[in-house]
């Protein structure tokens, strides 16, 4: 793969929900390895593009490709169709997403919570998924309560396992949609100082859609302002934070910065 | 009145019965927890050539009655095919696919009970969808619902005579049949009463113990 081949090429991306358009055309290259936050207003569609990056939901339009192979179509004998659930499952391989209300799943301890889907989806033995959920939990700083279970923990603790299960899949890129919106102010820095070991030491591409701006000012390679079901305006954060260019992008950093 | 020398002569005859009759509801039950659960997924399934049949069914079966369905099961069936099933291989199979569509109703509620998240996290971390059921929604769907499908055990049990009608021996049957031959209903009939009050209460304590434990489960 050229290094000008994005691993992740989004082009004129449409979701509508009922009446309510809520992608517009969205359009974005991302190169393996960047970090990018996601900023903007709610209902801008931030965690649409997310979730149709997983393939949570459907796109009405447009196309996803990772690593130049589309997501949602596949090549049956020279003719574009709509992708089967063996290509999906594939393709899926490569993502990974960490969501706002972790769901973790409740009757699974939790290293059962990090062992369970490798073990099923990529055959992993049971020591060696073992092994790797415990280095897991230790990097999250988890690994003491690898008997609990979901229940047990609080919100903090709960998105750290959830980090970590993601993680377990070892994916190439990551989506973490609002990771710390739910948690008590408290416990916010816990889950953002992990994320940040994750930006500084990892190699995986990341996708935050975040509401803490001094986190992605700091973390991020490249920030997207999404508005209105497109990216209004992008750049590095150093120029996106102090010298907007867009009007849009200069009253929400107003609004979110003074609040 | 009372004669406790017919309560001994007639008391094989009655466990016998019993046996019987346990044996049609062991069976009855195991295939409509097993179909209604099928029945409840193919309902969820977004492809309708999957969903309607198991929507059709469900609604089917549960607007005929089901001593209809067993004699038409019985009846029919050696009329038409020649042959049919034998009269308690008809009653198992007739009881679990009639019991399977109230289960099924059991089974839905308990899915839908699953938050929409943990079939997102499930698909995240890249598992099919036979292996989200099996190990992530059933384990959690269940659970709760233990108690429901158990009341659908007890009235199951009490609905088993019906199958008299179509020969099969089970414990109404016996003490029926040994009422005629010795023109003596009293105790026969007592006796049988007598045990499906028994089972009820020891199915309804079982269901009640059951609620307890779940409930201290998923709290």
């Amino acid at each position: 793969m050229s290094e000008t081949t994005p691993q992740l090429q989004v082009r004129d991306l449409q979701k509508t929900y009922g009446t309510n358009q809520v992608l517009r055309g969205l359009n974005v290259d991302i190169q393996s390895g960047e970090k990018i936050a996601i900023i903007g207003p709610s209902g801008s569609g931030k965690s649409t593009l997310l979730r149709i990056l997983m393939t949570l939901e459907a796109p009405n339009g447009g196309s996803v490709k990772v690593d130049g192979e589309s997501v949602w179509t596949m090549n049956v004998n020279g003719q574009e169709k709509k992708a089967n659930e063996a290509h999906m499952h594939r393709m899926r391989a490569k993502l990974g997403m960490v969501f706002q209300h972790f769901f973790l799943f409740p009757h699974l301890s939790v290293r059962q919570n990090l062992t369970l889907a490798p073990k099923l989806v990529n055959n992993v033995s049971g020591t060696v998924a073992d092994e790797t959920a415990m280095e897991l939990l230790q990097m999250v700083g988890m690994d003491a309560k690898a008997d609990a279970y979901p229940a047990q923990l609080s919100g903090g603790q709960k998105q750290r396992v959830a980090i970590a299960r993601a993680l377990a899949m070892q994916p190439e890129i990551m989506l973490f949609d609002e990771v710390t919106s739910a948690l008590d102010p408290e416990l916010v820095h816990e889950v953002l100082n992990v994320l940040r070991k994750l930006a500084e030491e990892s190699d995986m591409t990341m996708l935050l859609v975040t509401h803490e701006m001094n986190f992605a000012r700091e973390i991020a390679d490249r920030v997207l302002f999404f508005d209105g079901g497109v990216i209004r305006e992008e750049g590095p954060p150093s120029q996106i934070f102090t010298q907007p260019k867009q009007q849009r992008t200069q009253e929400f950093l107003k609004t979110v910065l003074e609040a | 009145m009372w004669k406790w020398d017919v309560v001994w002569q007639v008391m094989p005859d009655i466990l016998s019965g019993l046996v019987v009759t346990l044996e049609a509801v062991a069976g009855g039950m195991v295939l409509a927890l097993l179909l209604g659960l099928l029945w409840a997924v193919m309902r969820r399934s977004k492809m309708s050539y999957i969903s309607w049949p198991a929507w059709a069914i469900v609604e089917f079966v549960r607007s005929t009655p089901l001593l209809v369905q067993l004699f038409f099961v019985y009846y029919v069936m050696i009329d038409v095919v020649g042959r049919g099933f034998s009269p308690l291989m008809t009653g198992i199979l007739v009881l679990g696919v009639h019991y399977s569509c109230y289960t099924a109703e059991v089974y839905r509620a308990g899915l839908d009970g699953i938050a929409r998240g943990q079939w997102n996290a499930a698909k995240a971390l890249n598992l099919t969808p036979y292996q989200t059921y099996r190990y992530v929604i059933l384990p959690q769907a269940i659970p709760p619902i233990l108690p429901n499908l158990g009341n659908y055990l007890i009235a199951m049990l009490k609905e088993a005579p019906l199958l008299s009608t179509i020969t099969v021996l089970e414990i109404l049957n016996e003490a029926k049949i040994f009422g005629n031959e010795h023109y003596r209903y009293l105790e026969p009939l007592t006796i049988v009463g007598v045990l499906f009050i028994v089972l009820s209460l020891l199915a309804g304590l079982s269901v009640e113990w059951l609620r307890k434990r779940t409930a201290a489960m998923t709290s």
